[in-house]
């Protein structure tokens, strides 16, 4: 059984005189112990989809199945005994701790929230954690705001962590970091992955860092996966334009870049202006007539390997 | 922002001296000090009144409309019924401060509860809640509280309550605002992935955040109510066994001409005591400001 099943879902954003739907039909799974990558532009769901999974956006259809487990439909309030399996690393350490509270609080709240009374076993997972993120028991008395930023986001993992979860949904935990910074904080959740036996949906726009990271990567664009391949095959031989886009703009140190990046053609796809056809298409250097009428769906184009696109 | 960060990091000790800096920024903000100081000054006649003067400051205790200075034993005179002005304005500061502070904190009560509630929740909870408060808001206070003094005895506890119930929409405004764009942050996303409850996000997560605007305007009601109170009184309205300033202000009308002292005197312990505590609020404001704070 996979430790997260995602089947069609779907998740809009309601104002006054419509409906945006950010996350438009999604469906992937999440095995025990990987690591999927979840890439995309701004603005293409994935965040949407990483919080819909949390229950903290409700998904207007679709099902999420935590260890077979639906939790898609589950009230707030039946979502609680499920809460501790599934957890977030935020991207932005600064406003994702409570500048109020000490790093002991923050870390104790969630433990006896969760039930547990004994405050001398929350003292010992909460000092483990702590040392486990590579933080010394010292700082647990002072607050967020004496840190700095990778310190801050060790604590803000060691919070995703302290609950002991299964799947941890890391969304751009690197990205409002230094570059030296970034490095230590992706070796520290590759550390806590092996000793804790964790899985993540790891979301991020830059692919180098999901390259270095993922088993697995989903490519997303318009609230939907465009291709979904292991590490290896995505990069090698990528089936969908959207990814081979992505992957030429990342900058390479041994060679120079073959042809410039993606032309001139900047302008976001709105997830409004679906339509028909492939969503893509205004964007794709290779669109064809039969792109303007029919939408591609992800099909298998070869093992492990899926994408949606006509031409693949 | 990152220079900042930098030094954060290899030395947290900067960091901690940073924080004790809000205090001597305190220090060094004017209004702050001068409004405390005034305030000091009122709060402490206010205690030390039944030390100061021991009699009943409604008896009468020399001859009336005497001038300040004219009589050793009523140094700021008397009114037209012999009673000591300077007791009258010991004993009224009490009367002030204490319907000041009970209004205020009845206001921030049912306020903060109203716009934590609505702006956490938003939806039609925020929408009934949002129509009540604008309802509220579109009566003017003054009369409000006048029906509400005149409806029920005219005690010191029903002017405060009906000064807290006049005075909560401002303050259900500000805190739903407030509510509204610290819903949205990180922390309380992290929250409730944390599965915490509601109440629990409301009032120990977002409370703590919300509060320096609501500090702010405590001591703007504060003085709201006074004037309030000391106007009700002026109209004869206050509590008629107690010595109030707005009281000795109407007292002292009649003798105008002769005697301005009369109100003249009550009418600056007003102006000073509301004049301390928009001092303060500004001070505060300055000191709180979020953005002042992270430099």
């Amino acid at each position: 059984m996979s430790l997260l099943s995602v089947e069609e879902l779907h998740t809009s954003y309601v104002s006054k005189h419509r409906a945006v739907a950010a996350v438009d039909g999604v469906s992937f799974d999440i095995q025990r112990g990987e690591t999927v990558g979840l890439v995309g532009e701004s603005g293409c769901g994935k965040s949407t989809l990483g919080k819909t999974i949390l229950r903290l956006l409700n998904p207007s259809s679709g099902s999420i199945r935590l260890a077979g487990t639906e939790i898609a439909d589950l009230s707030q309030r039946g979502m609680m005994r499920h809460r501790h399996r599934i957890q977030m690393v935020f991207q932005d350490p600064f406003a994702s701790l409570n500048p109020r509270q000490t790093i002991y609080r923050l870390l104790d709240t969630p433990l006896r929230v969760h039930g547990l009374r004994d405050r001398r076993e929350r003292q010992q997972r909460i000092t483990d954690i702590v040392t486990r993120v590579g933080l010394s028991p010292d700082a647990l008395r002072l607050y967020p705001h004496e840190f700095s930023g990778g310190q801050r986001q060790r604590i803000g993992i060691a919070r995703a962590l302290i609950l002991r979860p299964d799947l941890v949904v890391c969304d751009e935990p690197v990205s409002a970091l230094d570059l030296s910074i970034q490095a230590q904080i992706l070796n520290l959740l590759a550390d806590l992955k092996r000793d804790l036996s964790l899985s993540y949906l790891f979301i991020s726009h830059d692919l180098a860092v999901v390259q270095y990271f993922a088993d697995r990567v989903l490519v997303m664009f318009g609230g939907r996966i465009v291709e979904s391949a292991d590490h290896h095959a995505l990069w090698h031989t990528p089936r969908h334009p959207y990814t081979k886009i992505l992957l030429q703009a990342v900058p390479r140190a041994n060679h120079p870049r073959r042809e410039p990046a993606e032309p001139a053609t900047a302008r976001a796809a709105a997830p409004t202006e679906s339509g028909t056809g492939c969503r893509f298409r205004h964007r794709c250097p290779a669109a064809i007539a039969r792109c303007a009428t029919e939408d591609p769906t992800l099909r298998r184009v070869a093992a492990n390997h899926l994408a949606a696109c006509h031409l693949a | 922002m990152s220079g900042v960060e930098t030094l954060g990091r290899v030395l947290p000790v900067v960091a901690l001296r940073q924080r004790r800096g809000w205090l001597r920024r305190a220090l060094r903000t004017g209004p702050l000090v001068c409004g405390s100081a005034i305030l000091a000054l009122v709060v402490i006649i206010a205690l030390m009144a039944p030390i100061l003067f021991p009699g009943n400051p409604n008896d009468m205790v020399d001859v009336p409309a005497q001038w300040p200075g004219e009589s050793a034993a009523t140094p700021l005179g008397t009114d037209s019924m012999g009673r000591d002005v300077a007791a009258g304005l010991a004993y009224g500061a009490r009367v002030s401060l204490l319907v000041g502070i009970s209004s205020a904190v009845i206001g921030l009560l049912i306020g903060t509860t109203v716009g934590a509630i609505g702006g956490y929740f938003g939806g039609w909870t925020d929408r009934i809640l949002a129509r009540l408060t604008i309802i509220f808001q579109t009566i003017p206070s003054f009369l409000l509280v006048i029906v509400i003094v005149t409806i029920a005895t005219p005690s010191a506890a029903i002017i405060a309550l009906a000064i807290g119930v006049a005075s909560w929409p401002t303050v259900a405004r500000l805190v739903r605002a407030q509510y509204r764009s610290l819903r949205a942050q990180d922390f309380v996303m992290a929250a409730r992935s944390l599965g915490y409850s509601a109440p629990r996000i409301i009032v120990c997560e977002i409370l703590p955040n919300a509060l320096p605007p609501i500090v702010v305007t405590t001591s703007v009601m504060v003085a709201n109510a006074i004037l309030i109170e000391a106007g009700l009184s002026f109209l004869n309205l206050g509590d008629a066994n107690l010595i109030s300033w707005g009281s000795m202000i109407g007292d002292g009308r009649a003798l105008l001409r002769t005697a301005w002292f009369l109100t003249a005197l009550p009418g600056s312990a007003i102006a000073l005591t509301v004049l301390s505590l928009n001092l303060i609020g500004d001070g505060l404001n300055e000191v709180l400001n979020p953005r002042a704070g992270k430099e």
